[in-house]
């Protein structure tokens, strides 16, 4: 059984992200970040979820990636470039829904065309970035603070009623 | 100056209901003003005696829909009128802004207990325009100031949302029956978990809900959209169906009032024709 | 090396899509090498888009004038004599266009910027936008390139409900057609429509008054950065491959939605101030042919500082801030006296610099009466050129080579009814569009009387508290289309305007836009005037609303260029949309069948011209040579007929027959019925004549009490009974009877299965 993951992004700058980075500005001045981003998260599952076909399968469908507006990259988790890029701390939350069509959608018409993916997962990964004075420790309490949303006044990535939300491991270097 | 009961209707960034929401507040007999976001001082100044948030897309649905506006600073004004036991409604987008802002179900005002997550249709996502019919739970109409004319019987209404289906912790979906406000079902008054009665997957069928006070109400149909007997499609089928072709036959299809405009009637009754002390 | 090998030099470096001859032309006005910013300015203007250079010629055949017409083609938009209400006088303001290449390309944001463009040419006439219909045309989502079709219809399906529902502006309808000939170019014409009080209306341009006193420019909106520079030009060349779309720019309902509260706020002030303004949206060209139109249609000059343009990205040569067709912006002349009081209105009122970074309101420019067009950039003259030149259009005269096809008709046409109605009704084009229409928000704004699929035409009633009603419809049928361009053309406005007829809709005003591909070719230009000559003709003929006057074209749009790289042009694809004006919209009829006993009426005859029929297409795999003849003065008179049963209250529902014949419309009629109340029809016949069933022939079906089928003293010799309405769920006829309730499933879900479930045919 293999397990591909890809993130995709836009060219131009994420009005999602935008928005979600001046809110968190008013609410939390305190603890929010200096840099946020936003990418689809696309887990493929299945023994023939290898990365060459991944990478056929995102050339193939355009309505999970469209070159003409998004880049993607395979997404390695802890480790991957964009948690380890010099200059700040970085954090990032993955945000699922616990129940998605999205993902049933894709599973259904995947696993009926292309033998070796038994499901697809959707999410959706936040990256924050922090000023390096900040620690690991820290950048992980504040963006899960900023991502569960408990309150009218706290936290705004993610539900927690609906969603799922997974801290990826912070890393400096 | 006017003694009409006085009810704002809210417009956030990206709200786009708000005008037809105000007009139909007014053909109900009240006074119905949209206050801008930033209008916060005119709206402290108006006390209004009820409060709308319409149906739109506030700040483009980015992050979730309702999350960022639940954050707007018109909320603490309408925060504080909610416990003050104003009414407050929330039609659709306003719905998810009310669930995100914690009022709705407020077991513990101000704690986000519920979603209104992504429509859940097998085959399907993203947005959905559907005529379906409801109907209020008899505890719900004895304590909603919206309801008090809306009785129990099915109703048809149209829904047009990507995110309406309620979702609320495992551990709460037992004590939610004094919360339900309104519940999917068919055109005979069966509800039925399967779409399309249920149109988008919501826990026990539900179309609104309240808090625990009744006071304030999150919906997902629009009922400004079935204000007038006329806004209602051809083919509806049962009893406002058969009042739709009486009415066209009879001349009066102009003016005659479509199911949408009990909650409204309601409220007007509510208040009694006046304003609040 | 001589001017003009520099100039072929530009030509080449820029990528422009000017020919030589008009770049010397462009040298010779400004006395010497053009700036960047000037040959990027003129490319624009001078493109196909925005210049109709070749199409302008015979444009002028359509009739645009009219005792009802405010304003014709030319503006933004087109206006026309809407009603009256409480004293004030309404006006319907009207806009057409296409995105075709980039929603090739990019379908989402294609189709939303498609919206947002139309929808700013409305708003910017001072109207506020009341609906919008979508003409879409796709491959064959079956067809060798089936996947990229399926692809590209969800996204425009999706680019369509992202961004027209957040607008808040309802969807009414319009349609969607499949067809191979659209594999490697879909289609994605938009229609905007709205309502501005006569004295309301506003012009695209800096007003007399600036000739007296200091007008300012102000542009409001989203700051600008690089999209869509070389947009024009884009949509005006052969679609190549997928290296061009840099091109697409990136639409944003949400600011347009506050920007659109904004607007209003400002035009508001500004009338109630008493100040005369200019007011116009920035689509192709972006800065440059906004600030030069406004001021060269105002005989005026303008001196632009491009240092004051807030941008979103660093570093830009001036020829792109000019250039770029950044969406969500509008150019606003106004007396230098108010002008911080309308920046206040956008900056302070409406918070667009908090709810989107670099977005407000700002002054860049000052018009003057010195005759120039001059734009400033880090100190430097970016551009200087003569105002007379921006207004002087640029006219080519293409060469045009009649290309008809022999009409070629099937040797056999077996008529089996149940086997054909199934398989028209489970086709690409007879199928159930719900799946799609299911995305759109139809009702926001609370005026909708009638959404898409319930009447022939979507009906809205856009003024609270006013009985007249608007049914508005668009159509265009490409397998008429590539057997006769001609009469493709006179359909594209017959069917649309029956479809407003049906609704009990008087037709008022047309919009076109006519999808063609490379007008260099002599054939492909030939089919433009044919389909250009076939809209005339119907325009001629149908006029209603003012006797002997033709029904005018108030606003429309050429796509040419619609053609893949293998060089195969699209079929003929004129699409019209006609807006009718319904005096009393409770007396708007539906298309479901009412009452058992009522009899059916069929208004039309039932000729043997099946060419293109969707019987031949479906059930013969022919598409046959005959295609339904014009017949302008029976169509008026069936018209009037129509209009009178509706308008006295005799008729119960209405449809035209169009694709799949009386057969289907019957089918169509039953369907429609309530799911508590199933109707079904009795064909008295003939049973087996596949002319009589499936024949396209214009007409229409009306259900009426037999009380009042005796009661009507003067029948027209065009109008007979077809059958009678019954209360069970089928039609039938003579020795058949066909069931619907097994076929609703497949006939409603088919787009869903096929195209967004992926499952595939049948």
């Amino acid at each position: 059984m293999s397990e591909t993951s890809i993130l995709v992004g836009l060219k131009a700058p994420d009005p999602a992200a935008m928005t979600a980075l001046s809110t968190l500005m008013r609410i939390s001045p305190e603890t929010a970040p200096l840099h946020l981003s936003r990418y689809d998260h696309w887990r493929f599952t299945g023994p023939g979820a290898v990365r060459e076909f991944v990478s056929e399968l995102v050339s193939h469908y355009t309505d999970i990636v469209n070159p003409n507006k998004q880049t993607w990259s395979f997404f390695e988790g802890e480790t991957d470039p964009i948690l380890t890029d010099p200059g700040m701390t970085w954090a990032a939350v993955l945000v699922t829904d616990r129940v998605d069509s999205i993902s049933e959608n894709w599973t259904g018409i995947l696993g009926r065309r292309h033998r070796g993916v038994e499901s697809v997962g959707y999410s959706v990964l936040w990256r924050l970035g922090f000023s390096r004075s900040v620690s690991l420790e820290d950048a992980r309490d504040r963006t899960m603070t900023m991502a569960v949303t408990t309150h009218r006044d706290r936290g705004l990535l993610a539900n927690p009623v609906s969603q799922l939300i997974e801290l990826l491991g912070t890393s400096k270097t | 100056m006017s003694t009409l009961p006085l009810v704002a209707v809210i417009q956030f960034p990206g709200s786009n209901c708000e005008y037809e929401t105000a007009r139909v507040v007014r053909e109900a007999g009240m006074n119905g003003l949209v206050f801008r976001w930033n209008q916060l001082s005119e709206l402290r100044d108006a006390d209004p005696d009820a409060f709308v948030l319409p149906g739109g897309f506030s700040f483009q649905d980015r992050v979730r829909a309702g999350a960022v506006a639940a954050k707007e600073m018109m909320m603490d004004i309408v925060f504080s009128a909610a416990a003050g036991k104003r009414p407050v409604l929330g039609i659709c987008n306003g719905a998810q802004v009310l669930v995100e802002s914690g009022l709705v179900p407020g077991w513990e005002a101000g704690r986000v207990e519920a979603a209104l997550a992504a429509n859940h249709i097998a085959g399907r996502s993203g947005y959905l325009s559907r005529w379906v019919f409801l109907h209020a739970r008899e505890t719900a109409v004895l304590k909603s100031p919206w309801l008090g004319k809306l009785g129990t019987s099915p109703i048809p209404v149209p829904i047009a949302h990507a995110e309406g289906r309620f979702v609320f912790w495992e551990e709460d979906l037992s004590r939610t029956l004094p919360v339900e406000a309104l519940v999917y079902c068919d055109e005979n008054g069966v509800e039925r978990p399967e779409y399309p009665t249920n149109p988008n997957g919501s826990v026990h069928n539900l179309a609104a809900v309240m808090n625990t006070d009744g006071n304030v109400m999150a919906m997902m149909p629009h009922p400004e959209r079935a204000f007038r007997l006329w806004q209602l499609p051809p083919w509806i089928p049962g009893e406002w169906g058969d009042r739709i072709r009486m009415s066209i036959s009879a001349g009066t299809l102009a003016d005659a009032p479509g199911p949408g405009a009990l909650f409204f009637q309601g409220l007007a009754d509510h208040f009694g024709g006046g304003r609040h002390e | 090396m001589d001017l003009r090998n520099e100039l072929l030099e530009v030509i080449r470096s820029r990528k422009l899509s000017m020919k030589p001859e008009e770049a010397e032309k462009l040298a010779g006005y400004v006395g010497r090498m053009p700036t960047p910013l000037e040959f990027h300015l003129f490319d624009t203007m001078w493109s196909e888009h925005c210049s109709y250079k070749s199409s302008r010629t015979f444009l002028k055949r359509l009739p645009v004038a009219g005792p009802l017409v405010v304003l014709g083609p030319g503006e933004d938009a087109g206006i026309v004599t809407f009603t009256e209400h409480r004293g004030q006088e309404w006006d319907l303001v009207v806009a057409h266009e296409s995105h075709n290449h980039p929603s090739q390309v990019l379908p989402v944001e294609g189709a939303a910027t498609g919206i947002g463009g139309i929808v700013r040419d409305v708003y910017c006439m001072g109207a506020q936008v009341i609906g919008s219909l979508d003409l879409l045309r796709f491959g064959n989502p079956s067809g060798p390139s089936g996947e990229r079709c399926r692809a590209i219809c969800r996204g425009v399906v999706e680019g369509i409900w992202k961004y027209g529902n957040a607008l808040g502006v309802p969807n009414l309808g319009g349609d969607t057609r499949f067809h191979p000939g659209y594999d490697d170019n879909c289609l994605v014409n938009v229609v905007a429509l709205g309502l501005v009080r006569r004295d309301r209306i506003v012009h695209s341009f800096a007003p007399r008054e600036a000739h007296e006193e200091q007008y300012v420019l102000i542009l409001a909106g989203k700051p600008t950065d690089d999209t869509g520079f070389g947009g024009a030009t884009f949509a005006s060349s052969d679609l190549e491959d997928e290296s061009e779309k840099g091109a697409v720019q990136v639409a944003d309902p949400f600011l347009k939605r506050v920007l659109s509260e904004a607007n209003a706020a400002v035009l508001k002030y500004l009338f109630e101030t008493g100040v005369s303004f200019g007011f116009k949206d920035l689509g192709a060209g972006g800065i440059a042919c906004v600030t030069s139109e406004m001021a060269a249609h105002g005989g005026l000059g303008i001196l632009v500082d491009l240092d004051s343009v807030p941008v979103s990205v660093d570093g830009l040569p001036s020829e792109v801030i000019a250039c770029a067709e950044t969406q969500e912006r509008y150019g606003l002349a106004v007396p230098l006296r108010v002008a911080e009081d309308v920046m206040d209105i956008y900056n302070e009122m409406y918070e667009l610099p908090r709810l989107f970074p670099g977005a407000g309101a700002t002054l860049i420019g000052n018009f003057s009466s010195d005759p120039s067009y001059r734009v400033m950039h880090r100190g430097e003259e970016v551009a200087n050129a003569p105002v007379a030149c921006i207004t002087e259009g640029i006219v080519y005269s293409r060469e045009s080579r009649p290309a008809p096809v022999i009409p070629v008709e099937p040797g056999r046409r077996p008529c089996d009814p149940p086997g054909d109605l199934l398989r028209m009704l489970h086709s690409l084009d007879g199928a159930s569009r719900s799946p799609i229409w299911s995305y759109y928000d139809s009702e926001v704004q609370g005026n909708t009387r009638f959404r898409p699929g319930e009447a022939d035409a979507c009906v809205t009633v856009p003024i609270p508290g006013c009985s007249t009603g608007l049914a508005v419809s668009g159509d265009g049928n490409p397998w008429y289309g590539e057997l006769d361009p001609f009469l493709a053309g006179a359909h594209a406005v017959g069917e649309a305007y029956r479809n407003v007829v049906a609704a009990g809709g008087v037709p008022i005003a047309i919009t076109d836009c006519l999808n063609y591909g490379n007008p260099e070719d002599p054939e492909v230009f030939w089919q433009f005037r044919q389909g250009v000559e076939g809209i005339a003709l119907a325009c001629g003929k149908l006029g209603i609303q003012v006797e002997g006057q033709p029904l005018p074209v108030v606003s429309g749009n050429v796509s040419f260029y619609n053609q893949s790289s293998s060089g195969g042009a699209i079929p003929p694809s004129p699409i019209v949309a006609v807006f009718g004006r319904v005096d009393d919209f409770t007396r708007a009829m539906d298309i479901s069948f009412k009452e058992p006993g009522n009899l059916v009426l069929l208004a039309g005859i039932r000729e043997d011209e099946l060419g293109g029929s969707l019987y031949y297409r479906q059930c013969l795999d022919h598409k046959g040579g005959r295609v339904p003849d014009f017949r302008g003065d029976l169509e008026r008179a069936m018209a009037k007929f129509v209009l009178t049963c509706t308008r006295s209250g005799i008729s119960r529902s209405v449809h035209d027959i169009s694709e799949g014949g009386l057969l289907m419309a019957a089918a169509e009629m039953s369907l429609a019925s309530r799911r508590d109340a199933r109707r079904g029809m009795v064909l008295y016949g003939p049973a087996d004549d596949p002319v009589y069933l499936y024949s396209e022939t214009p007409g229409y079906l009306l259900e009426v009490t037999p009380e009042d089928w005796e009661s009507m003293d003067q029948v027209p010799d065009f109008v007979s009974v077809a059958g009678r309405v019954t209360d069970e769920f089928a039609v039938s006829c003579g020795g058949w009877r066909i069931d619907l309730q097994p076929l609703v499933e497949r006939h409603t879900g088919l787009l869903d299965r096929l195209i967004w479930r992926e499952e595939g045919e049948e």
